[in-house]
């Protein structure tokens, strides 16, 4: 068993006939994901890659058992496409769409929660168990099965350290980005908890960046909780104060949300703290 | 987005929270004349989006029309932190018994909107919370029911106001609240928030930041206010709000010579470390953000390139979302309308990154496909220009 995806999740894909949801679909079908069904308001009826095409997730859900909706519906429409997947009680929710306002977001939260239905993201890149089953956008030949749990803000970051593990040898049990924020759905708090009970997770890579305070809490967590091994590295070391560096959340205000802070708080609860990607196969093999 | 104060001032006025009676002015006459028919002491405030104000000259006081002719020409004639001031404000100088603090914001942890609010106000939240965070209270708000008039009446009290005050700061504190939901907003904020020797609570100063995720909500609002904001039209300032206008998703210009440009936060912020942990330094922080494509690209190499600082840029690609073949293509285009002296180091990895190969080779880039390699090139190449 890996966390959160694994070769028997079954996956609703909204947005499936834009040109973004189209292309990466075929990418996720060819790695093996089971896609079942897939949703565009007005192109119900129509199939894309051999997969059925639904007005509605009310209407694909009386047809096909689904586990996971994927979103890839961007802009304006992105909340509604949420709260539509949210409401249709699927246990896992993944948006990629970074647009979301914050507002309308924290009532897909809320609404979540009631229904206990996990949200993964926004501005995220989905979540792959390499040799398993892919729910996202990630480049699939830096990735390869293993039994290190890794979890990123940035999915760009987890697809440039699991480059450099899968160059080394190094496999994953599943690589999990929770997005950029700055309101996070599934947080890495959340994340470690499941690589912690995941029997397929010798070690986890965290890879955090400035802004918040998200690490310090995952911190006391490693530092109380957990008994895996935990490599961490923090981007944004020379990001200058005040400045959104990209994600959302990135930004050091005020003097707050330092890596500086972050790293000393993972260090202290006794991560071993990387300071590039390639830095990590050598933590990783020095604790497993 | 942040707003001025004089446009938060003008969205509370609206709302109905009471501020200070004044006017806008860009020179020294406009400013005698709105002094003149305020009558009495008045207040002058730089309109500049930096903190900070009062400590550098930003904000001064007059008791007639020839002193506030002198001071506004004083900071009229000023820098707050590299930013010209064009325009003050001008407003009534009122009469304060107390200075109070409020603000709505969001919770991060809680995932729920927040509300802050201390009879200490007028200087720096943090500093508050450092010195007596007893004095402060924070009250997390249902998102979908809104602040109710009890709970508002609630935090009056829970900060030391009798029933009296408590009934008309609640009612201040319920209009901030709708402002942050009607408008979108990051933070709204009143600090401070004065009591006047009349015993009423009037905003002397307004902070508004607003949700640039919900821009799409407020299109004539923006577009209202963005024709009051003077558009740059040179240096950082132009470079960033080009990229803005190109929706390019962070433009940060820093003080060294390597152009980056990223298709990813994280991977934008660790090419920024290696470059500064490889001796080089870099010249932006420049992120494409989400559903990026070649005309994204193509934008980003006219901005990082026209910034004269840029001795070598470093494209720094790994796709998942992104599509290498376009960026390849966006690049591509760039080189042949610009034919650019300026040395182009690319690593390129990803989704559809054969065809993206393909297109830098014909344009005679032999792209990098490990990150370390390009880095260390960009970096040799800025020490050699």
């Amino acid at each position: 068993m890996a966390i959160l995806v694994d070769k028997d999740t079954r996956v609703l894909v909204q947005g499936i006939t834009g040109q973004v949801g189209s292309f990466q679909t075929k990418i996720m079908l060819n790695y093996g994901t089971k896609i079942v069904a897939g949703v565009t308001p007005g192109k119900g009826g129509l199939y894309v890659h051999e997969i059925p095409v639904y007005d509605l997730i009310e209407e694909a859900v009386d047809e096909h058992d689904v586990d996971v909706a994927l979103s890839f519906v961007p802009g304006r429409y992105a909340a509604d496409a949420a709260f539509e997947a949210v409401e249709a009680h699927v246990d896992l929710v993944v948006i990629l769409a970074a647009e979301i306002p914050n507002i309308d977001f924290m009532k897909v939260i809320r609404v979540a929660d009631e229904q206990r239905v996990l949200v993964l993201g926004p501005d995220t890149p989905g979540a792959i168990s390499p040799g398993k089953s892919k729910v996202g956008v990630h480049p699939n030949r830096m990735f390869t099965e293993g039994n290190i749990g890794v979890l990123s803000k940035s999915g760009a970051l987890a697809y440039e350290t699991c480059k450099v593990l899968t160059e080394h040898g190094i496999g994953q049990s599943t690589v999990v980005g929770i997005g950029g924020g700055p309101i996070w759905g599934l947080t890495q708090t959340d994340i470690l908890e499941m690589f912690e009970k995941d029997e397929e997770t010798a070690a986890v890579v965290l890879l955090g960046e400035i802004g918040g305070t998200m690490e310090e809490t995952a911190a006391e967590y490693i530092g109380k909780k957990m008994t895996k091994p935990v490599v961490a590295l923090i981007v944004g070391r020379s990001a200058p104060e005040g400045k959104r560096m990209g994600h959302a959340g990135a930004i050091i205000k005020r003097g707050k949300g330092t890596a500086a802070d972050k790293i000393k708080a993972l260090k202290d609860a006794g991560a071993l703290i990387a300071k590039s990607p390639k830095e990590i196969p050598q933590l990783i093999s020095s604790v497993v | 987005m942040r707003m001025f104060e004089f446009q938060a001032k003008r969205v509370f006025r609206e709302e109905g929270i009471p501020v200070p009676k004044g006017e806008l002015a860009t020179n020294a006459v406009e400013v005698e004349q709105i002094a003149r028919e305020l009558g009495g002491p008045v207040a002058l405030k730089a309109q500049v989006l930096v903190g900070g104000r009062g400590l550098t000259g930003g904000v001064k006081f007059a008791d007639n029309v020839e002193e506030a002719r002198m001071a506004a020409e004083r900071i009229l004639s000023s820098k707050m932190k590299g930013e010209n001031v064009r325009r003050v404000l001008v407003e009534e100088k009122m009469e304060i018994k107390n200075e109070l603090y409020v603000g709505v914001t969001i919770d991060q942890e809680a995932r729920a909107p927040i509300v802050v609010a201390t009879s200490e106000g007028g200087v720096e939240i943090e500093l508050v919370s450092e010195k007596s965070p007893e004095k402060i209270v924070k009250r997390k708000i249902d998102v979908f029911k809104g602040l109710s008039e009890h709970e508002a009446r609630s935090i009056a009290k829970n900060i030391g106001l009798d029933h009296r005050k408590a009934l008309s700061f609640s009612s201040v504190l319920r209009n901030l609240y709708g402002i942050f939901e009607k408008y979108d907003a990051e933070l709204v904020e009143i600090n401070p928030l004065a009591l006047t020797v009349n015993d009423k609570f009037v905003a002397v100063d307004a902070k508004l930041n607003l949700d640039d995720r919900a821009a799409f909500r407020h299109k004539d609002l923006i577009c209202c206010l963005g024709e009051e904001s003077i558009k740059p039209t040179e240096g950082p300032n132009f470079r960033e709000y080009l990229a803005k206008e190109a929706d390019i998703s962070s433009y940060v210009e820093l003080d060294g010579n390597i152009g980056i440009i990223s298709d990813g936060a994280g991977t934008g912020m660790l090419a920024l470390d290696l470059v500064e942990q490889y001796g080089g330094r870099p010249a932006d922080f420049c992120e494409l953000g989400g559903f990026m494509d070649a005309d994204m690209m193509r934008s980003a190499l006219n901005i990082v390139s026209s910034n004269p600082n840029v001795k070598v840029i470093l494209i720094t690609l790994i796709g998942g979302l992104t599509r290498m073949d376009e960026m390849a293509e966006g690049i591509a285009k760039f080189i042949e309308e610009k034919k650019t002296t300026i040395p182009i180091v690319v690593r390129l990895t990803g989704t559809s990154e054969e065809e993206g190969r393909r297109i830098l080779k014909n344009t005679g880039i032999n792209s990098f496909d490990d990150m370390y390699d390009s880095i260390g090139k960009a970096v040799k190449l800025a020490g050699e220009n």
